[in-house]
């Protein structure tokens, strides 16, 4: 199995990124994840923030991010992201966090908060969070919403049998597909978008089914991209999907309904975000 | 004359500078010119395979890696002659 090779050439753009996070304290998941994509991302100046701290209290068994018992969030870390969307003149913001089962909010006033201050002060610039699951509950969700975020995604990961064996006991496939379900049936003008890591072990029928539950559920935009083991602690890459197999599920995904399909090797749901978000709007309307 | 070592970058994902890998291919020998976008060295970790690019025009002078070492952030690789 050939490992996919990304080019670096650190330079511009990019210093100025890894400057301005650092200093304002802001973590973010291009770092956090081990990203394939930060010298692109970072050298076309754009960045996914990642609020509610660096540590994450779930244990999925494909993620990078620093598990353990997180530290209270900083309430100041929202006005901190509106000074770095400041400098940065950031006109699409994205937006994740880690998952934040020890506080009682799960961390969805941090989410309010973080986008409120940006669109109160900025209400033409677009906003995209990428959300943890909440458990389900309903008052979290819709306090997010409320914020009024352009686009929310959470991600469903990969496909139901593996569900438990991939992602934390407290995550759950049908439980995804209900937080992007319950999104839709507070503001179905919210654009919503759900990705599934590939090469951990699914079978293509099962792919076809978790792009069904997604659509059932009125998602707007899917991202299919390959899964890469970031360290020996993560579990291991079952395949690598070919550039081929990636345009045929493209081709599937438009023909269940998505109004956008980002299928590709590198792919990840903040990647391209900006593009994304017009295509969907513009195909949606047409 | 500038002389600039090339380093693998401690600025990649700079505050998980934890990461190391294996050099699998040196795509330039001593004596080579370079021009920025260059392919110079290929690390191997475990998530991918990192394509170093040159950022400068110049010609190697000296290489200071073998394939198979072991590099993380911060390692010295190259040492290229710039040309204006």
């Amino acid at each position: 199995m050939e490992k996919i090779r990304i080019r670096v050439r650190i330079g511009g753009d990019y210093l100025s990124i890894a400057s301005l996070v650092n200093k304002l304290g802001i973590y973010t998941v291009c770092e956090e994840a081990l990203c394939p994509n930060i010298n692109e991302c970072w050298g076309s100046k754009t960045a996914t923030f990642m609020i509610l701290g660096k540590i994450c209290s779930r244990g999925c068994r494909f993620c990078y991010v620093e598990k353990g018992a997180p530290p209270p969030p900083d309430p100041y870390e929202p006005r901190r992201v509106l000074e770095a969307v400041e400098k940065l003149g950031l006109d699409y913001i994205t937006i994740t966090s880690v998952t934040r089962d020890d506080l009682p909010d799960e961390g969805a006033e941090q989410f309010y908060w973080t986008i409120k201050l940006i669109k109160d002060k900025y209400p033409e610039k677009l906003v995209e969070v990428l959300i943890p699951d909440f458990s389900g509950r309903v008052e979290l969700i819709s306090r997010v919403v409320e914020a009024g975020p352009d686009v929310i995604a959470h991600n469903i990961e990969t496909v139901k049998r593996l569900t438990p064996l991939v992602r934390d006991r407290r995550a759950g496939y049908d439980q995804s597909l209900r937080v992007l379900d319950i999104i839709k049936r507070i503001n179905p003008r919210i654009i919503t978008k759900s990705s599934i890591l590939l090469g951990m072990g699914e079978e293509f029928d099962e792919i076809i089914d978790a792009m069904r539950d997604l659509r059932r559920v009125g998602v707007d935009i899917l991202v299919l991209s390959q899964y890469l083991r970031p360290s020996p602690k993560q579990i291991p890459v079952h395949k690598y999907y070919s550039l081929e197999e990636f345009r045929e599920l493209e081709k599937i995904g438009y023909e269940l309904g998505f109004s956008y399909v980002l299928a590709h090797p590198l792919a990840r749901t903040s990647y391209r975000a900006k593009e994304a978000y017009f295509e969907a709007i513009r195909r949606r309307g047409s | 004359m500038d002389l600039v070592a090339v380093y693998v970058p401690k600025e990649l994902w700079p505050r998980r500078g934890v990461w190391s890998g294996k050099i699998i291919d040196i795509k330039v020998g001593v004596g080579d010119k370079v021009s920025v976008g260059d392919p110079l060295v290929e690390i191997e970790i475990e998530k991918a395979v990192i394509v170093l690019e040159s950022e400068y025009n110049g010609v190697v002078k000296e290489i200071y890696v073998k394939k198979g070492d072991i590099v993380g952030p911060g390692h010295k690789l190259l040492l290229i002659e710039v040309l204006k």
